[in-house]
């Protein structure tokens, strides 16, 4: 418990920082920021908060009794704990590891040695400018109901809850929406206009929380193989 | 006019004290009827900083011997206390007291202006009452640095509200010579100004003035206290040393580790829990929650970037046991107090305070560790 507390207060802390960075770009005119920033940054810190909760409750039910946030022993296994060995040492293989480790122990660093939180950290920067991006991608594509609701289905696809975990999917998935970005900022294409209706609505619920499910029984099968 | 209502805040201010004053040491007596009010002096002239910052007005800093880790006190407090203790004759006790409790009603007199700048003269009032209410206000009675630091604090904020930089940065050097937190003030000072300059619609060029760079003083005041070490000492960075030290163990740690500790020990020593630890788990959440509500609200966003700094600051240290007495320092939380816009959850609010404030003062006359 007193893990998750501190955690939670130094989450708290990030929360505001990044809140105030965003006001600071909107008031000091450096970024027009809007309001889709804010809702949609508090939004992916929700969602990622719900992944680490997500996997501390299923450690416990399969693994033990560890504070939910105490990631040696929550996410200590396979690739996240060979991720979280290497964090203070600084070495690791493949190149999206390695630029993701070298972003973390930066993190780390500034963090008064905190390397493993670093790690978290990190993947949460990472998915916060990736779903900041997304935003803007969805925004030249499509219409604003279908802007939210695609942006909300790319935070339940399978393996989603990696990218708030000790890995390099965050960093993947950022320069993969990075790229997207920048080419459409330099590409005319024209705004699909969906439909909308009761089958719609419905199919849509339906993708969603099947792909929820679906991602949830991935995050409980890798908890499950751990040992 | 507007004197006199400063005049009245001026003289609120020290009439609560007596009066919270009077009524905590009423509760003592009913406990230790024998007790004088020779009590009263020992309590906020003998009890825990206090005598370091009387040995500093008196004898000075020591370049040797025990009494050089007292380099690890700021400066200004102690020297304003020499200057009116040698006018006093000798009476440095006085002048700490003296110090602190003008130094309390002008800043309290500042919040009022700052508030009003915003949310009218009804809701400063209300602010002002917060401030003299927080529960752990009694060190702006006594021989403490609290009362000079909050005054020097309130008076640059406001004077970097109004545009005012010069005085802004001078205050500001005052503030970072009285305490370390009192650098923190350049960012507060530097939104500003970035802001005002975006609100302006100028560029950079049209609206920078030499004199603007006033505000680059106030990290000066942190590095004269350096200089101080280094003349005292030999070394511009001893005071780290001896913070690192008994009886202080300080350290920076992020705030993760800093709570997770705090938790721990709230739990290891129940009896100054509700004292130190648990208070103090509470106020960081408390502090973020207001200054988010207070972006939410649409506070001056200078004065959140000072809280949000000033708290983070205050939490990165790794053996906080003062960080209740700290976040009275925390100014924009009595700002953000004011953007509440039912006026019976502000009532609530001050309510809770009062009561707060009686019980954590009660337990300070008692000589219990709050710090």
């Amino acid at each position: 418990m007193n893990v998750f507390v501190g955690e939670v207060a130094a989450f708290c802390m990030l929360l505001l920082i990044w809140t105030l960075l965003l006001v600071f770009f909107r008031e000091c005119k450096i970024l027009p920021v809007r309001r889709e920033a804010f809702t949609g940054s508090y939004l992916v810190m929700g969602i990622g908060f719900g992944y680490l909760l997500l996997g501390g409750f299923l450690y416990n039910l399969l693994g033990g009794q560890a504070s939910v946030l105490q990631y040696d022993t929550v996410w200590g296994f396979g690739s996240y704990g060979e991720m979280l060995q290497n964090v203070e040492s600084g070495s690791v293989k493949g190149l999206f590891a390695g630029m993701y480790l070298l972003l973390a122990r930066g993190l780390g660093k500034l963090f008064f040695g905190q390397y493993k939180a670093g790690l978290i950290y990190a993947g949460f920067l990472l998915t916060l400018l990736t779903g900041l991006m997304l935003q803007g991608i969805l925004e030249k594509l499509l219409d604003e109901a279908w802007q939210k609701r695609v942006w909300v289905l790319f935070f339940v696809l399978p393996y989603a809850h990696r990218m708030f975990l000790p890995s390099a999917h965050a960093l993947v998935m950022f320069l993969t929406i990075g790229v997207v970005w920048l080419v459409l900022r330099l590409v005319k294409v024209p705004k699909l206009q969906k439909e909308d209706g009761f089958y719609i609505r419905l199919g849509y619920g339906l993708v969603l929380t099947i792909l929820a499910s679906l991602n949830t029984v991935i995050y409980f099968a890798e908890m499950v193989k751990r040992g | 006019m507007e004197r006199k209502k400063e005049l009245v805040i001026f003289l609120v201010t020290l009439g609560i004290h007596i009066l919270i004053l009077l009524l905590a040491f009423g509760a003592y007596r009913v406990q230790n009827s024998g007790a004088g009010l020779q009590y009263l002096r020992e309590r906020f002239t003998t009890a825990g900083d206090s005598p370091h910052y009387l040995f500093l007005a008196r004898e000075g800093y020591q370049s040797e011997g025990d009494q050089a880790k007292l380099i690890v006190f700021y400066p200004l407090y102690p020297l304003l206390m020499k200057v009116l203790g040698i006018l006093l004759l000798g009476n440095y006790e006085l002048a700490g007291l003296l110090i602190s409790n003008v130094c309390a009603g002008l800043a309290s007199v500042y919040l009022y202006k700052l508030v009003k700048l915003d949310y009218g003269e009804q809701r400063a009032v209300e602010s002002v009452l917060l401030f003299l209410f927080y529960p752990f206000m009694m060190f702006t009675m006594g021989v403490y640095t609290e009362s000079l630091f909050l005054l020097l604090t309130l008076a640059a904020l406001y004077e970097m509200r109004r545009g005012r930089w010069v005085q802004a940065g001078v205050l500001g050097f005052a503030a970072a010579f009285c305490r370390t937190q009192g650098m923190l003030l350049l960012a507060p000072a530097v939104y500003e100004w970035l802001h005002v300059r975006a609100e302006s619609g100028k560029s950079f060029q049209e609206y920078a003035s030499p004199k603007h760079l006033v505000i680059l003083l106030m990290p000066a005041g942190f590095l004269c206290y350096l200089l101080l070490n280094y003349v005292m000492l030999g070394d511009f960075t001893a005071f780290w040393g001896y913070q690192q030290a008994a009886p202080w163990y300080q350290s920076t740690q992020w705030i993760n580790a800093n709570i997770t500790k705090d938790y721990g020990m709230a739990l290891d020593y129940r009896g100054l829990s509700f004292i130190i630890y648990w208070v103090q788990i509470v106020l960081i959440f408390l502090a973020l929650a207001v200054l988010l509500y207070g972006i939410r609200k649409g506070v001056r966003t200078s004065m959140i970037v000072y809280g949000g700094i000033y708290t983070c600051f205050c939490y990165l240290a790794g053996w906080l046991i003062s960080g209740p007495r700290y976040m009275m320092g925390c100014v924009p939380l009595f700002i953000v107090y004011a953007a509440v816009e039912k006026e019976c959850v502000r009532y609530v609010i001050l309510g809770i305070s009062a009561v707060l404030c009686m019980v954590y003062t009660i337990l300070y006359m008692q000589g219990q560790a709050i710090m």
